[in-house]
């Protein structure tokens, strides 16, 4: 709701102008019956052709000016809507800026979808709803109590009565039926989850022979649904048939009561009919806006979760640029004591870990899942702020650098490679904006994929779908390896990069590495230690701790942790 | 969309003494109601006469309670009646709709059992799903609001110009054009507006793929400081939505005050020929103010009549993809002969099968094979060339076009599925668990497994230990969606599954990818006490595993290629020789 009042604030005129068009509508809305009343009492009453005529005029004019009033708030409304939900759209997409991965992971990316796409265009539809339905009614009530008030006060006081009344009744209804509401949500949420348990987990179902126990299961969750669905309709249905009888009892009250005032002279006949008219006109809109607010606490709940994202302080700030001092150190990085556990984890994932990668040389990270290994890779990157220790990267503190500028600095190529929707080009435009033709070739041939690239029909220009999902998962891996080198930067990290490659091209990848690329710092994490086995140096984790360092030969000697990954992947592996 | 109806309402027709109370109820509510105007207008006439004849009476009460009581009171008890017999109508209606989506889905659901494996290859969850809940709330939605509504209110106008027309036809005429044009008007309006959100839905559609690229690639954009220039495209495409919505919702509601402009039209023509008549004593006041009332109610329903048609046009699309569903092919009916003797030692064969998973597109010619009992079958091959083929095709899963699949003699037609399925246990790749506890989750495939039994098969499939750590143990409840437990365990937990089962036959899957050494290594050994003493099918990727395999199958595009063991296929030479050097060496 904070979002909406600064909307309110920052948009006063569009506001405003809302608001005086839905007031005019209401007026000229409640013009007609007036001049209906008008139309009976000096034109039928005094036998008067030309006031009925006139007056039948002026009904033409009135509703026309309505109409051409009614059209602008509709659009005011809409750009009302529209408007706000760009803004609450724009800062959700500026605010991933500052956000750390931390903080995607924390709202999960799908749940972030949700609220860029789905949320926002539930307040969009929300909102128009309620600036076209929910907020003229009010002034149609005030207007139209005025209007009965000038003719008859006594009369006002039963229309009043009956509002209220009719008031009273929806209350209790759509009370009860939030309740229920909530339940149906639920049963829905359960026919969704049991369907599709039976549908993806089919080939499961059958081996095992548990069709008859899934459909039941099926059965089940919809009966109950049916069931809640049934008794939100029966409250429901009390609804309509109750308004109807209020306009009844209305009219009934109006012509008794207003007809004593007419005896009495206080009152025209015509009044009788422009009085029925608003109270009706009253209900009418009530009964329309009471079925819109129904929506109105979703759209909080909408509203609530953007709020959330966007009230996100980042967990990660950034450091001071300061240009003098990096450049001129060597590629390097350090681990100096770093001890580090995930945001509301328990356990630490590190614990007083050292060790120190150069220039020119690879150094390798195994070690067992949860052994710590990807996270080496996080915080390399400052995708995550450590618990005590520093991490130096060439020479100079990860949180000392504006993050920009210390991921200039690394090519990362993750597990799952994830390619852009467009061309191969654009995706290595992504490691280096300003990349030519020859950079790009280079890099393709350097990533050993430029075997598969020549043969595509439209070369660097061939489209990759989203994720890259159009291409196998070696050839997705070896174009983001070319995405990272093309960015020549002083660290590489390849965090399991080498899995989706088959022996042969990890083997060639990495023999060409090292022949091309000689000035930079290799860090390597991997499970197989073909992979790993000439690394200059190989650091095996285990549950957080360093189990050893060294090279293959002295780890096999002196590492039980590495000997036993060792064995176990040697034996799958035979002879070899 | 005619036929979608017809049986939809066939369907409902079941639910008979709702429908017939329903129908009853409705017809007399809109009549009581149809004749409310007509007292009123009656008591405002009274009013008048009073007010004429006042001094005839003693008092101001008196005149009026004797000059419109009568009117009023009738007025009171249709207005009571019509308001009972309404909410008669919409109490029944409230099950009745919601009933036949129960019924529906019902169908569904029975039907997705029934459904051979084919028909979940080429549809996607996704799209299943929305038939059993989307598709099937549009239907509960024309029932409930649509039909049941959309028939009142055609009742009511009915009824409504009826009573218009015996209180004056020529008053009638001038109303029901200036209504008709009215309806026409909103036509093309809404028209317009059902374009544009179609619009809207698109546009939509499209900023919702490009965020979920923005998001899911949101690590490697930071990594790569790339993130400006992708903020800046989102931030185009979303001012595109926003304009469309504006436009789509603007259209929206324009429809509202174009039909309330002209019904006024109709109002002021009514008002100013009512009038004029009125003063030639044609008519009454009280008929004048009874005639507007009725052009009030019956115009707007009459203006909305092609909106509403077409938003019931759209729910019965959703019916019709339903029917559609429940109008596919089924699998062939099971054999009803009884469970022949004699199956129990698990000697798998194949003979001349012939299998294509359209019949269009022939993958296997010719197979012909044989596993002998207690002997082991490696399946290999390059990813996506088709292993699980064979296992479809053992499990029965599809049907082949020729040839002959048997199981110690028997041909696996003979048997039913269920007993079928019951000699062989299972381990896909997908280690598939259901929401329940894993003690359910391990039981799946023998529901009246003793808790020991559970335990024992745990503790052979290596996973009693991981179990124990879990905060409740063999109670803790699992689902697909939020595992508590690693790809790894899940892995063993289905190997714990089909090992309690305790089949004939083996079906196992070695992949592996996304496991780490140790876990990888407990699995294997799982594997191999799973294997123990069985006929098993190992999609393998191990060498081990295939070089002492007493069959290995190497599969291709679909087609097993080669046949025999590790020796005499690389003296062979063939595929399966170049895929051990590319692989292995």
């Amino acid at each position: 709701m904070r979002q909406l009042s600064l909307f309110l604030k920052k948009n006063k005129a569009l506001w405003a102008a809302l608001l005086l068009a839905l007031l005019l509508e209401s007026i000229g809305t409640l013009a007609i019956p007036m001049l209906t009343a008008s139309m009976i009492d000096n034109g039928i009453m005094t036998s008067d052709m030309d006031a009925i005529i006139n007056i039948g005029a002026k009904m033409l004019i009135i509703s026309l000016v309505t109409v051409m009033i009614s059209l602008s708030g509709s659009y005011l409304a809409s750009e009302f809507a529209a408007r706000f939900g760009l803004g609450l759209r724009n800062s959700l997409i500026r605010k991933t800026k500052d956000l750390s991965l931390a903080d995607f992971e924390e709202f999960s990316t799908a749940s972030l979808l949700t609220r860029t796409t789905m949320d926002v265009a539930v307040i969009q539809r929300t909102l128009m709803s309620v600036l076209q339905l929910v907020i003229p009614t009010p002034m149609m009530l005030f207007v139209s109590i005025v209007l009965i008030a000038r003719t008859s006060v006594t009369l006002m006081w039963i229309v009043l009565i009956f509002i209220l009344i009719f008031f009273g009744i929806s209350v209790i209804v759509f009370k009860k039926s939030s309740e229920i509401s909530k339940y149906i949500q639920a049963g829905m949420d359960k026919i969704n989850a049991v369907i599709k348990e039976s549908v993806a987990g089919i080939r499961v179902i059958r081996a095992f022979n548990r069709s008859g126990y899934e459909n039941k299961r099926c059965d089940d969750a919809c009966r109950s649904y049916a069931d809640r669905m049934i008794s939100l309709n029966k409250l429901f249905a009390v609804l309509n048939p109750v308004v109807w009888l209020i306009m009844g009892l209305v009219e009934i009250a109006v012509i008794f009561f207003g007809g004593r005032e007419i005896l009495i002279g206080s009152m025209n006949v015509g009044d009788i009919v422009s009085v029925t008219e608003y109270a009706i006109m009253a209900l009418a809109y009530m009964i329309t806006a009471a079925m819109m607010v129904v929506t109105v606490p979703k759209m909080q709940v909408c509203l609530q979760r953007i709020q959330e994202v966007l009230d996100k302080r980042p967990s990660i700030a950034d450091g001071e640029a300061d240009r003098s001092a990096a450049s001129q150190d060597k590629p390097s990085v350090v681990f100096d004591d770093v001890s580090f556990s995930y945001p509301g984890a328990e356990e630490k994932v590190l614990s007083h870990i050292s060790f120190k990668c150069e220039a020119g040389k690879t150094t390798a990270f195994i070690g067992s899942t949860g052994s710590g290994k990807s996270t080496i890779a996080k915080l390399i990157l400052r995708l995550y702020d450590i618990d005590s220790g520093r991490i130096l990267v060439n020479g100079r503190d990860v949180r000392d650098y504006p993050q920009s500028e210390l991921r200039d600095k690394i090519g990362y190529i993750p597990q799952k490679s994830f390619l852009f929707s467009g061309s191969i080009a654009d995706n290595l435009n992504i490691g280096k904006p300003d990349a030519t033709k020859e950079d790009m070739l280079r890099a393709i041939k350097l990533a050993q994929a430029d075997e598969f690239v020549k043969k595509l029909p439209q070369k660097l220009d061939a489209p990759s779908s989203q994720g890259g999902k159009n291409f196998s998962g070696g050839q997705r891996q070896r174009l983001a390896i070319a995405r990272a080198l093309i960015k020549e930067p002083d660290v590489y990290v390849f965090d399991d990069s080498f899995s989706a490659l088959d022996y042969k091209t990890d083997a060639l990848l990495r023999k060409t590495l090292k022949e091309e690329i000689k000035d930079s710092v290799f860090i390597i994490i991997a499970q197989r230690i073909s992979t790993i086995m000439d690394a200059d140096q190989i650091v095996v984790l285990d549950e957080g701790d360093i189990a050893g360092i060294g090279t293959h030969e002295r780890l096999m000697d002196t590492c039980s942790v590495y000997r036993e990954i060792a064995q176990s992947q040697l034996d799958m592996e035979d002879n070899l | 969309m005619k036929g979608a109806l017809i049986r939809l309402l066939k369907i409902f027709a079941k639910q008979k003494a709702k429908l017939i109370i329903i129908c009853i109820s409705a017809v007399l509510s809109c009549a009581t109601y149809a004749f409310m105007p007509i007292f009123s207008g009656r008591a405002i006439d009274g009013v008048i006469n009073a007010l004429q004849n006042l001094d005839s009476f003693s008092g101001v009460f008196d005149a009026l309670i004797s000059s419109a009581g009568t009117s009023l009171l009738i007025l009171f008890l249709l207005g009571l009646a019509s308001c009972g017999l309404a909410y008669l109508q919409q109490y029944i209606a409230a099950s009745a709709g919601e009933e036949l989506t129960y019924e529906l889905r019902k169908r569904v659901n029975a039907k997705l059992t029934r459904l051979p494996l084919r028909y979940f290859d080429s549809h996607s969850t996704g799209d299943i799903m929305s038939h059993v809940t989307n598709d099937l709330e549009k239907v509960s939605e024309v029932m409930q609001t649509g039909l049941m509504q959309f028939v009142t209110s055609i009742m009511n106008v009915g009824m409504m110009i009826i009573m218009m027309l015996i209180l004056n036809p020529l008053l009638t005429l001038i109303a029901l054009t200036a209504i008709v044009i009215a309806a026409i008007a909103t036509n093309v309006v809404s028209k317009k507006s059902r374009r544009y959100f179609a619009e809207n839905q698109k546009i939509l559609g499209e900023l919702s793929a490009k965020t979920e690229e923005f998001y899911s690639g949101a690590s490697v954009l930071k990594v790569f400081n790339y993130q400006d220039e992708a903020i800046d495209d989102m931030l185009e495409v979303s001012k595109e939505q926003y304009k469309t919505v504006r436009k789509a919702e603007f259209f929206n509601y324009s429809i509202y005050p174009f039909i309330r402009f002209l019904n006024r039209l109709g109002l002021i023509a009514t008002a100013a020929v009512g009038s004029i008549m009125a003063i030639n004593g044609v008519v009454t006041i009280g008929t004048v103010s009874a005639f507007m009332q009725y052009v009030n109610q019956i115009a707007e329903p009459i203006a909305m009549f092609s909106y509403v048609i077409n938003s019931l046009q759209g729910a019965l699309a959703g019916a019709e993809r339903v029917f559609n569903l429940l109008d596919e092919e089924e699998e062939i009916p099971d054999s009803t002969e009884p469970l022949p003797d004699g199956i129990s030692r698990g000697c798998v064969r194949f003979e001349h099968v012939e299998f294509g998973y359209s019949p269009d597109r022939p993958l296997m010619k010719d197979i012909s094979f044989e596993v002998k009992p207690n002997q082991t079958a490696a399946i290999v091959g390059p990813t996506g060339g088709g292993k699980t083929t064979l296992v479809n095709l053992l499990m029965r899963f599809y049907e082949i076009n020729g040839g002959r699949i048997s199981i110690d003699g028997v041909d696996i037609k003979r048997l039913s599925r269920r007993d079928l399925r019951g000699m062989i246990g299972m381990v896909l790749q997908d280690a598939w668990l259901f929401g329940g506890t894993v003690a359910e989750n391990i039981a799946y495939g023998k529901p009246d497994a003793t808790m020991e039994q559970i335990i024992a098969a745990a503790k052979a499939a290596r996973c009693h230990h991981f179990i124990k750590t879990l905060p409740k143990g063999y109670e803790t409840v699992i689902s697909s969606d939020n595992p508590q437990i690693s790809q790894g365990q899940m892995q063993l937990l289905t190997i714990a599954r089909a090992m309690l089962a305790d089949p004939l036959i083996m079906i196992l899957d070695e992949a592996t990818s996304s496991v780490d050494t140790r876990t990888e290594a407990e699995i294997q050994k799982a594997m191999y006490a799973a294997m123990k003493d069985k006929t098993s099918f190992v999609i393998a990727h191990r060498l081990s595993t295939i070089k002492n395999a007493d069959l290995i199958l190497v599969v291709k595009n679909g087609d097993i290629i080669e046949t025999g063991n590790h020796k005499s296929l690389l003296a062979q030479n063939g595929f399966y020789a170049s895929l051990y050097n590319s692989q292995f060496v």
